[in-house]
């Protein structure tokens, strides 16, 4: 394993605990729920 | 080609947006912020001292740190809106010691 591969590995690993999809429980811990909405997305709305 | 550039400490999915026209609607937010990237929630602020405010989550880092970086000072019906990447802990300290 060369510093570069290792390094892609680990960056991969890490892209990977940062792209961790979230929970909605989650998201509230995060967020602060007092005076604030959750906006419900247009019909329309596709993700792209 | 470079090694994949190592993203900073603070970036993160959850964008604080600020100075919001405070009529904005879901639709017009969806417009905004969904041109980045999947939209994973949005959280738009409905009391005085939150109006004009909002959190914007997206489903990709990556998506974030483009969106923030197009839109911070991105012109809104006249105002300049204000893109930070929110500290979930910073939150919680300003939190403590308003009590």
């Amino acid at each position: 394993m060369t510093p570069e591969v290792y390094n892609q590995v680990r960056w991969q690993k890490e892209m990977e605990e940062r792209n961790r999809p979230f929970s909605n429980e989650e998201l509230d811990e995060l967020l602060p729920k007092e005076g604030y909405e959750i906006l419900q997305p247009p019909p329309n709305y596709i993700p792209i | 080609r470079p090694g994949p550039t190592r993203l900073a400490p603070e970036v993160n999915r959850i964008l604080y947006i600020r100075n919001l026209p405070f009529k904005i609607s879901a639709e017009e937010m969806y417009d905004i912020f969904g041109k980045f990237g999947a939209v994973r929630q949005i959280r738009l602020g409905n009391a005085p001292n939150t109006r004009g405010t909002a959190f914007v989550i997206y489903e990709d880092i990556l998506d974030a740190k483009n969106a923030l970086e197009h839109l911070s000072g991105f012109n809104v019906a006249g105002r300049y809106l204000i893109v930070l990447y929110h500290q979930p802990d910073k939150m919680k300290k300003n939190e403590d010691n308003k009590v």
